[in-house]
């Protein structure tokens, strides 16, 4: 007699049930969108070409640009590697500067202090200037330290606490950023 | 006219946006990254009972965020094949050229190609902050032209071939924006050679040479509406204040190879500062359309009458990569 048809379909569900739980963590721990504060800007035509300059790279999915404070929202297309310099480069070629960056990132309850480092399906994060270790579960968005992501004056009050411990030898393609929370 | 400034003063440095967009300068900020641009300009003045004026066509390109190169043909009916004969005595009193005592009148000349303007700003120094920012460019200018301009004043955007080079202040803070730009004009010189039936066929050959000019130029610009943005597709009103400052050297004229005696006040050194207030709508945050007049306001430009007006449209093309299809979905 061949196996039992019942526990085939249950071992196929099964099957599935471990696939969408992979899956879904896959899915989850991702970078959902990107908020980009932008100095130097006054008109509307002036951020209508700097949403146009942003929107030539192709892991942007859309734009959401407030006229007034300046900030765009940019969502991810699903899947897609994020180059976050790429997206402060865009901006910088449209005429304007970067005044703050910002990643709106999916957790899977992930513990987090000063030096760590966490190691993405794409790129890594080097946690710094945490006071108290903190778990992140959910839509957090963490702030990209760097001299292409926020002011001169602000990249001056962080540069000497940069944590160059985290590594990318599994794949070198990977890029290290360093955030905050 | 002390209130008027006060007024004009107090409300720029009270509001929240500011323009830059200038109408008949340039600012320091330059074109974003790979973006064409078109601009068309027409400009018109009267003379005596001439109407003349000048199309402009101008392309722009952003080479880098900091380097700009813009080319820019020109049709005019300023200028003649050959310089008008008494060139060297005419005055302008009003709106009109006086080439004698008895022959008072302006000139008509067909429409021709008047030559290629070409300029390039680089800027250097840029900082930025939340709605505000200062930059510094300079910047390179280069023209060709065959036109028979016929004084001192040098001008590469129609009347002469030649170069110059500047740099350009820019600020912005709130609803202002000021505008600084200083430069200097090198003219080319212009010669002819022309047959006088007159005098049984007799060549007559005259090389002039134009003033090198300096500039000084200062803008303001100030956002009308709206106080507040919402879209994109909201209409933007924009009103500037522009002073174009000019002082030139005196013109000399060689004529089959002797200095002629120069009587024209129009080839003699001078300057001037004309006022160009403006107006500009933007839509959809990319095209423009300015309107401007030049009024005198210290001395007189002799290469052209006031009132001056202009009326500009611009547009920026971004060039934006093709939508990757998607896969065709087989059932």
């Amino acid at each position: 007699m061949g196996a039992n048809p019942y526990i085939y379909i249950m071992k196929i569900h099964y099957q599935i049930l471990i696939f969408l739980l992979f899956w879904g963590t896959i899915l989850s721990a991702q970078v959902a969108s990107v908020s980009i504060g932008i100095d130097g800007l006054h008109c509307s035509a002036c951020s209508f070409g700097t949403e146009q300059s942003l929107r030539k790279l192709d892991f942007v999915d859309n734009i959401k640009m407030d006229l007034n404070t300046h900030i765009a929202e940019v969502s991810i297309k699903a899947g897609k590697k994020v180059d976050f310099v790429a997206l402060a480069k865009k901006v910088v070629d449209a005429g304007f500067s970067v005044r703050s960056m910002y990643v709106i990132y999916d957790f899977n309850n992930l513990s987090v202090s000063s030096n760590f480092c966490y190691d993405d399906k794409n790129l890594v994060f080097s946690f710094i200037g945490i006071k108290d270790p903190q778990v992140l579960n959910g839509k957090h968005a963490i702030h990209l330290v760097g001299s292409d992501f926020m002011t001169k004056s602000e990249n001056k009050k962080w540069k000497l606490m940069i944590n160059n411990s985290c590594n990318t030898s599994s794949d070198p393609t990977k890029k290290v950023y360093q955030v905050t929370l | 006219m002390k209130h008027f400034f006060a007024i004009v003063f107090i409300v720029f440095f009270n509001s929240s946006f500011s323009q830059e967009l200038f109408p008949n300068t340039e600012p320091a900020s330059t074109m974003p990254k790979g973006v064409l641009g078109i601009r068309a300009i027409l400009e018109d003045y009267k003379e005596f009972s001439q109407s003349r004026n000048q199309f402009s066509l101008r392309l722009m390109y952003g080479i880098t965020s900091r380097w700009s190169f813009y080319a820019q043909p020109m049709v005019s009916n300023h200028h003649g094949d050959l310089l008008p004969l008494g060139f060297l005595t005419h005055t302008h009193v009003g709106n009109s050229t006086i080439f004698n005592a008895a022959n008072i009148y302006g000139l008509q000349y067909p429409y021709t190609f008047s030559g290629i303007y070409f300029y390039s700003k680089y800027r250097l120094l840029n900082f930025d902050g939340d709605d505000r920012h200062f930059r510094v460019s300079v910047y390179g200018e280069y023209a060709y032209s065959k036109v028979a301009h016929d004084e001192a004043e040098p001008d590469l955007q129609g009347d002469n071939g030649g170069y110059g080079a500047g740099v350009i202040l820019t600020g912005l803070k709130g609803r202002l924006a000021v505008s600084f730009t200083g430069g200097f004009i090198i003219p080319n010189s212009y010669s002819e050679s022309r047959t006088e039936p007159y005098y049984g066929s007799y060549i007559f050959q005259t090389s002039l040479n134009y003033g090198n000019a300096i500039k000084y130029d200062l803008s303001f610009g100030y956002l009308l509406y709206p106080s507040k943005y919402e879209s994109y597709d909201q209409s933007n009103i924009n009103t500037y204040m522009e002073f174009i400052g000019r002082s030139y050297g005196a013109a000399s004229v060689t004529q089959n190879g002797e200095k002629a005696e120069i009587k024209s006040p129009a080839l003699q050194a001078g300057n001037y500062v004309e006022v160009r207030p403006g107006i500009q709508k933007i839509f959809n945050s990319n095209a423009r359309l300015d309107l401007s007049v030049g009024l005198n306001l210290i001395n007189r430009s002799w290469s052209h009458f006031t009132p001056l007006f202009m009326i500009g449209w611009q547009r920026y093309f971004f060039s934006l990569p093709k939508k990757t299809s998607r896969r065709p979905i087989i059932e």
